[in-house]
């Protein structure tokens, strides 16, 4: 199958000193495909998912390597191009909710703001978008939602409006940088279903991060593992998880209690 | 046992804070309505020499006496409100809006085009401000456009400092991130995110500062330096009015009051905001 995203070499490092954060990784993601990273904190995930959409500061941080969008190297592309990009074919969803909305504007104010940043459409428009957007991710009486301040909701209904949000301008890309990792297990559930349901019902392809095993054995189709900023293995979840090839796969799986083998189809 | 019952007086329910905030927004309005009222309230044309009365006591006619050229002060006091505030806003407004670019700039850029303007802030803030504005306005030459002009040039360093502060420690916020993320320009983050998240400490800040505008303008005017004579402005009342401080003391007493009363509403509210608003507010 063809990728959507395609990632060749990318390195990352820091300018002041030539400390590289993340080295030659590749990796693809194909339509309708989850990819999972794993990797302990600090190993250059979140990086690596900046990274992605040039969003790391360029003054401070050197990336090289290309970043192939369908067709478009992301790397030539000027910021201007990229803010269309970001967003619209590449949706983020961020690992803290509750922090990720500004407080003092309505959760209507902000989706409605983004609908119009990508799409140009009314505000009775980009209003029924963003309620249909709610709708999809089961959040009752989602006018209200409109109404309410960030700090009205919980950290797991946040969550669910941070995907409408993401996936209302219908990505191909979506990108999840430790999506449970803030919630509690019954929001956790809830978060990975609707990442299934969007996945399932618009063929989206999803870069799932997280350090949470288990996340990554329920959701992903291929896994790479991510150890001081390179991948030292990747494989098909299941080859993975009942053949880990790598020393350090091996060590992950058995500190999260998971025998080689362990894993049942 | 006796419970006191019923509402507690109204002394005890307005807070100290609410009582100051409530009485200087009234003063402070009721003020700036009169300034604005000037020709239809004052008794008299301020500029008008009757040398027949001059330096009166208080009577029905001249409310608050006259002058040492027989003008009616209470005329004058009001028609200097004008001038007063009107400039005091007007350099006000405008330094903030100095301050507020650059400082942002600064702070949302960052790197060496911080550098480069913060360095230039450092410079001018090393001088005391006062004699900042005094070198300008040597070197423009007295009069009240150099004056404002002198005034602009020096404020705009201390917004500039502060807006460049709140910026940077807004810029690392997550929702900043997250408006990047889904691709919003630098000017909409600026004007939905940064904006509108700057603007309860622009609120203290400005009410403190009105003040110190009011005060630089008069004593500027005191000098001899900004509003010449024969405008009615407060700080050149006093001036005019120094030469009578033996026999009349009341002409300089009047505009130095009234000067008082006004920095002092600016402060205490300006005060009273930051305490509601939990601002840290940073002092000149």
């Amino acid at each position: 199958m063809k990728p959507v995203l395609s990632v060749e070499q990318l390195t990352i490092e820091t300018i002041a000193d030539g400390q590289p954060l993340v080295q030659n990784i590749s990796f693809q993601l194909a339509a309708g495909q989850i990819v999972g990273l794993v990797g302990e904190s600090g190993c250059g995930k979140t990086v690596t998912s900046l990274a992605l959409l040039r969003l790391l500061d360029e003054k401070v941080i050197r990336q090289s390597g290309r970043i192939w969008l369908d067709e478009t190297d992301l790397m030539t592309l000027s910021d201007r191009t990229l803010r269309r990009v970001r967003g619209g074919q590449i949706a983020f969803i961020m690992q803290n909710p509750m922090s990720a909305f500004t407080p003092v504007f309505t959760i209507g104010h902000q989706l409605m703001e983004t609908i119009r940043t990508h799409d140009r459409c009314s505000k009775r428009e980009a209003k029924d978008r963003a309620l249909e957007a709610l709708r999809e991710v089961n959040l009752e009486q989602p006018d209200r939602i409109l109404k309410a301040y960030p700090f009205e909701l919980s950290g797991g209904m946040l969550q669910r409006v941070m995907i409408a949000l993401a996936v209302c301008l219908r990505p191909h890309v979506l990108i999840a940088d430790e999506p449970t990792t803030a919630l509690d297990v019954y929001n956790q559930k809830l978060v990975l279903y609707y990442l299934e349901k969007v996945r399932a019902t618009y063929d989206t392809a999803i870069l799932l991060i997280s350090h949470d095993l288990s996340v990554i054995a329920e959701m992903a189709d291929h896994v790479l593992v991510m150890r001081d900023g390179e991948i030292v293995e990747q494989a098909n979840v299941f080859d993975l998880f009942d053949r880990p090839q790598h020393p350090y796969t091996r060590q992950l799986l058995a500190q999260h209690g998971v025998q080689a083998g362990g894993m049942k189809a | 046992m006796n419970v006191p019952l019923g509402r507690p007086r109204l002394l005890d329910r307005l807070s100290n804070q609410r009582l100051i905030l409530i009485g200087c927004s009234v003063f402070l309005g009721l003020l700036f309505l009169a300034a604005l009222a000037a020709p239809w309230l004052a008794p008299h044309d301020p500029y008008l020499v009757n040398l027949a009365v001059k330096l009166q006591g208080p009577s029905w006619t001249y409310p608050l006496g006259t002058d040492q050229l027989g003008r009616c002060t209470l005329s004058r006091l009001l028609y200097g409100a004008r001038v007063s505030l009107g400039f005091a806003v007007l350099i006000f407004a405008s330094s903030l809006l100095i301050g507020l670019l650059i400082g942002t700039l600064a702070g949302y850029i960052g790197g060496w085009v911080d550098q480069l303007l913060m360095r230039f802030c450092d410079g001018v803030m090393a001088f005391p401000s006062l004699i900042l504005v005094l070198g300008l306005v040597g070197i423009f030459g007295p009069g009240l456009k150099q004056v404002i002009i002198a005034l602009m040039l020096v404020q705009w360093v201390y917004y500039a400092r502060m807006f460049r502060g709140l910026v940077m420690t807004l810029k690392e916020k997550n929702f900043i991130a997250a408006a990047r993320v889904n691709g919003s320009s630098h000017w909409k983050i600026f004007r939905m995110h940064l904006l509108p998240n700057i603007l309860p400490p622009l609120l203290v800040i400005g009410t403190l500062e009105m003040g110190w505008a009011i005060m630089d303008i008069s004593a500027m005017s005191f000098l001899g330096l900004g509003v010449q004579s024969p405008a009615a402005e407060w700080g050149a009342m006093i001036h005019e009015g120094k030469s009578y401080i033996r026999s009349n003391p009341e002409l300089m007493i009047y505009p130095g009051v009234m000067i008082m009363l006004v920095i002092a509403s600016f402060n205490l509210l300006g005060e009273s905001l930051s305490e509601r608003f939990g601002v840290n507010k940073q002092s000149k």
